[in-house]
Formats: structure tokens, sequence, C-alpha cells
């Protein structure tokens, strides 16, 4: 593995000293641990093996060229409050004006320990932590969204770095989006944490739609106040292998937290969302529904704990993963874990991995729809349902529309059903 | 339009149907009638083309462009496509596809088929406006999930509001009336009267007599063990509901 190797140095030295400790403990954990292994729990399933012998090359500032800005702007919505970054830099250009609500702030952070080496990666390589701060009691009403655009090519890597505190009683919507310009290699490693004040009402959606060269590692943390209203969903169509692992923090009382995620793989694509759910006061509820279609010889993962100490009593939590297979060869995994350590509360899970049902299928077929047609019809509909549950009706939509664009790539039409 | 010929058809390798022979032509409504097991719905499951039935030996003609066909060789979709409609006893719950978008998909699907000129999403949603009156159907139905969280009462009505829009040629109709009560299911009846034409044939499989009181029959026919023991007119059906079966299969 090249990472952490002379380049590094050489590279560290041109970055922003704020962040130095913080730089120089990520790049020591890495040293120290080198990449997960499979004999680590949490990695057991995924393997990132082909990361250590490529030779990835950090990304530095970009000019684009007239096709890629065309690429980014086709991306970007008129709805949204579009905040662009290309290989991790701000772009002026293609991004919307902050609201005054909004506004960028400096985040020095100090981390005790990380999540894993790649969690001390993007410390060790980030070039920036991209701070916003929501004022408190203020209503946001386009969404804003955070596009972080890879290049991509020559084994190029990002490590994007995102810190977002909500103020106590706002309402938001911010998304966060990944995409790749072009096919070859690629690696994506974010970090995003995200602080939602007491009584805030926060839309979280992360959609990650890298080519199909790339690999996509992210991780979130999501603390959730006291009485705040959450609503999360990760949608995960693109890259060769995926990951990300979410951990949504239940920190103060009486909070509703709808934590959803869609996805769908085709080809060889490896797809892994591994979440914890902590419960770490009472009366909190908690919702997790992941569903996701497995096509040709594609693999994902589904690792959800939901953890409750000893004193969250009262919880509320119910944790769901369904898998389609459309496909003899693909194969989901799916490990829905239950830890809990207090004595008054409601909890459920559970998992399941089959095929199409035949009675729907029949009954699409007895309306004179082909089995061509209603394959991807009933595949779109197992997973719009979840989008459903999105209550603000523009970003359903918007993500009805990348569910779309992801189906016109599967041919799910030469599945035997 | 419809020829059944000594039909023989099988579920999980136990015959169902044993030698059933039936004609239907243009213009025709026909009840069946049997007892539990008869084999009644399986007919029109046959007729509809579900993979879990399979037919051993018999034939069933159906006249496609003016010629007699057989049936068996297509597809559930391409018999659909040649205007055979199967109202089912329980209709299947489809999360996450909207009746807009399902309602939709087929009608453009038999378009297509007949070679005519695509109609717009706009216009269809004027088109389906006449249809839900027909079955009193509130407009906001056609946004929500195919039958998903529907009574009983609202899943039959959304079987007939799908035979007002697809306009089938032979509509086959299982047990339309079970689980209705009398509201839903005058709607449900005058739905189908209303669906009644000259060129088009009804073929209603029910238990019970009740449904023929709003739909009248020209011929009643009793399935009893895989096979049609008795034909008669809509009088037959009354005298099954004063006398039931037993007479007629012992």
């Amino acid at each position: 593995m090249n990472l952490l190797s002379e380049e590094y140095d050489a590279y560290k030295s041109t970055l922003d000293s704020r962040w130095i400790e913080l730089r120089q403990a990520g790049a020591d954990f890495v040293r120290e641990k080198g990449l997960p292994t499979k004999y680590q729990e949490d990695w057991h399933y995924t393997s990132v093996k082909t990361l250590a012998s490529a030779h990835l090359k950090v990304a530095t500032s970009a000019t684009l060229n007239n096709g890629q800005e065309k690429m980014i702007q086709n991306e970007l919505s008129p709805e949204m409050i579009n905040l662009v970054f290309v290989n991790c830099e701000f772009n002026q250009m293609l991004s919307s004006q902050l609201p005054k609500e909004i506004s960028w702030s400096d985040m020095i952070e100090k981390r005790e320990g990380f999540e894993d080496s790649f969690d001390a990666l993007n410390a060790a390589y980030m070039r920036q932590i991209i701070g916003i701060k929501v004022l408190k009691e203020s209503l946001i009403k386009k969404p804003v969204r955070f596009l972080f655009v890879n290049l991509g090519e020559s084994n190029l890597m990002n490590h994007p770095r995102l810190k977002i505190e909500v103020g106590a009683r706002s309402a938001v919507s911010i998304v966060e989006s990944y995409m790749t310009l072009s096919a070859g290699a690629s690696l994506t490693n974010a970090v995003v944490d995200v602080h939602i004040g007491d009584s805030a009402k926060v839309t979280y959606i992360r959609t990650q739609e890298e080519s199909l060269g790339a690999t996509s590692i992210g991780r979130t943390h999501l603390n959730v106040g006291a009485h705040a209203t959450l609503e999360s969903l990760c949608l995960s169509t693109g890259a060769a292998l995926s990951r990300h692992s979410l951990k949504v923090n239940l920190i103060g009382p009486g909070s509703n937290s709808e934590i959803l995620g869609v996805y769908a793989a085709r080809r060889n694509q490896h797809v892994d969302n591994t979440s914890w759910i902590q419960h770490l006061v009472g009366e909190c509820n908690s919702n997790q529904l992941y569903k996701g279609i497995l096509d040709d010889e594609s693999r994902t993962v589904f690792a959800g704990t939901v953890y409750i100490a000893k004193d969250a009593q009262k919880a509320n939590s119910s944790q769901l993963n369904n898998n389609l297979l459309l496909s003899d060869k693909a194969e989901a995994d799916s490990k829905p874990c239950l830890n809990i350590f207090a004595d008054d509360v409601k909890a459920a899970h559970g998992s399941t991995v089959g095929q199409l049902n035949k009675e729907e299928l029949f009954y699409l077929q007895s309306r004179a729809i082909s089995k061509e047609k209603a394959i991807p019809m009933l595949a779109f509909g197992f997973l719009s349902e979840v989008v459903y549950k999105i209550s603000d009706k523009t970003l359903q939509l918007w993500l009805t529309q990348k569910l779309e664009t992801a189906f016109v790539n599967i041919k799910l039409a030469e599945v035997s059903v | 339009m419809l020829q059944i010929k000594n039909l023989h058809a099988s579920v999980d390798e136990k015959e169902i149907l044993k030698g059933l022979s039936l004609n239907v032509k243009a213009g025709e409504v026909h009840a069946i009638m049997g007892p539990n097991g008869s084999g009644k719905s399986t007919l029109s499951k046959v007729l509809a083309g579900h993979p879990a039935y399979d037919v051993s030996s018999g034939e069933v003609l159906y006249e496609i462009n003016f010629q007699m066909k057989n049936l068996l060789d297509l597809e559930p979709d391409e018999r659909a496509k040649e205007g055979i409609f199967l109202a089912f006893q329980y209709p299947v719950e489809v999360p996450g596809v909207t009746n807009f978008t399902f309602l939709y998909t087929a009608f453009s699907s038999i378009l297509q088929h007949q070679g005519s000129e695509p109609m717009s999403e706009g216009q269809f949603r004027e088109y389906l406006m006449q249809k839900l009156k027909l079955v009193s159907m509130k407009p906001e139905y056609l946004d929500r999930p195919v039958n998903a969280g529907f009574s009983g009462g609202e899943k039959k009505k959304n079987e007939i509001l799908q035979m007002a829009v697809l306009a089938p040629r032979l509509a086959l109709l299982d047990e339309t009336d079970s689980g209705l009560d009398i509201d839903a299911l005058r709607v449900v009846a005058e739905g189908v009267n209303k669906l009644r034409r000259k060129d088009n044939a009804i073929v209603l499989v029910t238990h019970y007599q009740r449904l023929l009181e709003y739909i009248k029959p020209d011929f009643v026919h009793v399935l009893a063990n895989g096979k049609i023991i008795e034909t008669g007119d809509s009088s037959l059906a009354l005298k099954l509901e004063e006398k039931g079966y037993d007479w007629l299969v012992n």
C-alpha cells in the first residue's frame, strides 16, 4: 500500500496547519493498524484488499473542462441550495449562495479515537473540515446539498470531511451526494458528522452514485438531540465497492428517528451498509428499514446493531432489512443485531432475503404487463416503498428519479423467475 | 368466443379439473356455481394462465382475429392483451407500485399490442376519472399503492375498475361477490352490468345465488368434481339456492 508513504509527507506540508494534530493522530492510527481486514468483526463481509495494492494519488486542485462542468451542472437541482466540491475543493461558480441562517464555520476538532482506519485515513488526508452551522430557530425551505465530485481520473482519492451543526428548533434538509466523473479506479473516503439540536427537525439524505470503477467508503455520525425529529435515507447504487457506516446517537430524550436505506446492486458490485443505532438516553423512538435489490453476481451486506443503554428506558426500536434477489448468483448477507441493557423497552428486528413474489408477478401479467416490464416494476416498487417514507415531497420525487436512473442501468429482463 | 373441450388440469400434481367442457359466445353471461373444492377457481386461473396450474389434456380455444386459437399457448400477459381479464378472488397487494402506474402500464401495453396511438399520462388520468365514478372510487386511490392497505371491498372494487379500464372481451370474475357487504355488492354488480356489451362475454364464478340477483346470467352451470354436471338458465340458480347441490351430485 502506498498510502502514507513519503509522498504523504510532501503532501501534508502543503496543507492548512489548523488540523495538524488531527492529521498526525490519523496518520499514526493508520500506520499502526493498517487497513481493516475480514478478521475484524465489523469488516467481516467486506474486503478492501484491492486498495492495498492500488497506487492511489491524492486529488489536487483541478480545472474543469466544459464536458465535466456540464456533467456537474446536469446533476444540480434548482430546487436545492447546491454546494459543489470538486476533488474536495469548493467550487464557487457551480454553487449557490447560502441563506442568511446558514453560515460556514471553522471547525476545530481534536479526536480521541477513530472508528476505524478509514476514519483515521480521512483525518490524515483531508484538506479541511467543511463546517456548516444552521442557526437556531430557522426554517430552511430548500434542501442544502453537498455534492462531492471525484474527477476519478488516474486513481485519484478524495477524503471529504464535513461537519454540520443544526441549531435547536430549526428545520432543515441536508443532502450529501457522491459522484465520479470518469470510469477508472478511484477512492472516496468521506467522514460526516451532523449534530441535530434539541427539538430540531432534520431530513438527512445520502446518495452514492459513483462510477463502477470507484471504491466509496463513508462514515456518518448523526447525533440526535432531545425531542428532535430525524428522517434519514441512504441510497447506494454506484461504485464497485461501497461501504457506508452510519452511527445514530440518540443523546437527548424524546426524539424520533426514521432511518432508511435503499440499495440496488448489479454486476460485481459489493454494497455494505453497517449501522449502529444507539439509544443512549430513554424515551426515544428509532425505526430502521433498509431494502435492497441484487442482480447478476452482486453482493450486499447489511449489518445493523441497535444498542439500548442501561438507562435508556422506554426506548422503542425497530429494525428491518429486506433483500430481493433477482439472480441465482447474487448474495445478500444480513445481520441484524440487538444489544439491550435496559429492561423496559420495545425492540423488534428482522431480515429477509428472497425472490420476487410470484403472485405479484402473475397479477401484473394478468393485466397485460409482460414479464420483462413487470419484473423491473416490482423491483422498483420494492425500493420505492422506502422512498415514500420521506415526507418532503420534493426530496421524495428527487429520490424516485435517482432510483429510476439506477433502474435504467439494471437489465432485469433476463431474470428467470 | 371460448371453447373448452374435455379440460384436465392439476395443481401440485393433484387433478382438479377432470374433463370440463364449456362454450361461451359473445354477448353471453355464464355463471359457474358449485360446492367448495369443485374446481371453480382452478378454471379461472387456468384460463388466465397462472403458472402453478398444469393442463394435462383437453384444449381451450379462444377467438383471436376471427380465428379460434389455442389459448394455452399464450403467456398470461398475451392473453390479457387479447382481451382476457381475471378479476381475482384475492386481489394481490403490490406495495410501492401506485394504482396509476399500474393501470397506465397495463392500458398502454394493450394499446401498443393493438397498434393504437399511445395515450399521454394526462389524457389517461382524465379517462380514468369517468371509470372511477363507475365504481364510486375517489381519485386519491390512483396515487395509492395497488391494493396495499385496501379493505376487502375496496380491493374488489379496484378489480372492477381495472376491468372497466382495460375493457376486456372475456371477463372471468372469480368469486367477486365474496366478502362484500350488500352496498359494495351493488356497486360491483352495477359496474359489471355497465360493462356488458354485445361483443363481450362474462363468466362469473360464484358460491351464492345472491350476485345473480344483480347480474342476470344467460346460463348457469354446476361444476362438481372437476366437471360441469348440469346446465340451465337463471332458474337453475334459484333451484340450487333452495335445494343445495346434493340432489345433483349424488
